[in-house]
């Protein structure tokens, strides 16, 4: 390996972006709560469009959000 | 795999690539980052068309979004673009103690289409190949480039062995 290729890997590693910026980009692309699933939401639909009585929808049971009881 | 997990895998695997070409084109260590946020936030919400995508061609169809954040971003606002046939070549430091800021001084100066192909082999880890593949051209025009690019990167910084 010659001269100017060390100098190019050396350099290489100083501009890579660092793990810890890597995990604020991600971070703030993700942010910190996960979007329910599209399956979550067709069960949603599914279940109000389905039921007779629109005054409460059943929380698809697999991932209800914290803190919502069901009320079915 | 939850879609978070997914997406986790893709920005793992090709966030360097992706940073690699996004560097290359603006010459600007902060703009390339925030053009790498905005190209990943394009394949989070995008992330079912991204994964219909065969896993040999996600590469290149994440880069196709990162150059078309590069174009947007550089219609709102330019990076010095310099038509690679007009750049005359920087003359050489005569200094034989290079070292990395000298060395990336001297890669920021080098025109948009050889620093994006040089960014890409050296830092996106691509080969000549794959640069090509990524860039629509010949792999034997990157071959010529990366040659070049070196050629001029060894001049500046007073060193051998690229003739």
């Amino acid at each position: 390996m010659n001269q100017l290729d060390q100098l190019l890997n050396a350099w290489a590693d100083t501009r890579q972006i660092s793990p810890i910026q890597a995990s604020a980009i991600r971070q703030e692309i993700v942010g910190t709560v996960e979007m329910p699933s599209r399956k979550w939401w067709t069960e949603l639909f599914a279940s109000v469009t389905t039921s007779a009585n629109f005054s409460y929808v059943t929380w698809p049971a697999t991932s209800r959000p914290a803190g919502l009881e069901s009320r079915g | 795999m939850s879609r978070t997990a997914e997406f986790d895998r893709l920005f793992d695997k090709h966030r360097r690539p992706v940073h690699a070409y996004l560097l290359g084109r603006s010459g600007n260590p902060d703009l390339a980052a925030d053009l790498l946020q905005e190209t990943f936030l394009k394949v989070w919400k995008r992330l079912d068309s991204v994964l219909v995508v065969t896993p040999e061609n996600r590469r290149y169809y994440i880069l196709s979004m990162a150059k078309s954040v590069a174009a947007d971003s550089f219609r709102r606002h330019r990076p010095s673009e310099v038509p690679l046939s007009a750049v005359a070549e920087v003359e050489s430091s005569g200094s034989c103690t290079a070292d990395l800021s000298t060395l990336d001084d001297a890669i920021m100066r080098l025109p948009e289409e050889l620093r994006t192909i040089l960014t890409m082999h050296v830092l996106g880890d691509m080969t000549s190949a794959e640069v090509g593949l990524a860039l629509d051209r010949p792999a034997g025009t990157v071959r010529y480039q990366l040659h070049e690019a070196r050629r001029r990167l060894a001049k500046i910084l007073g060193i051998g062995g690229e003739e």
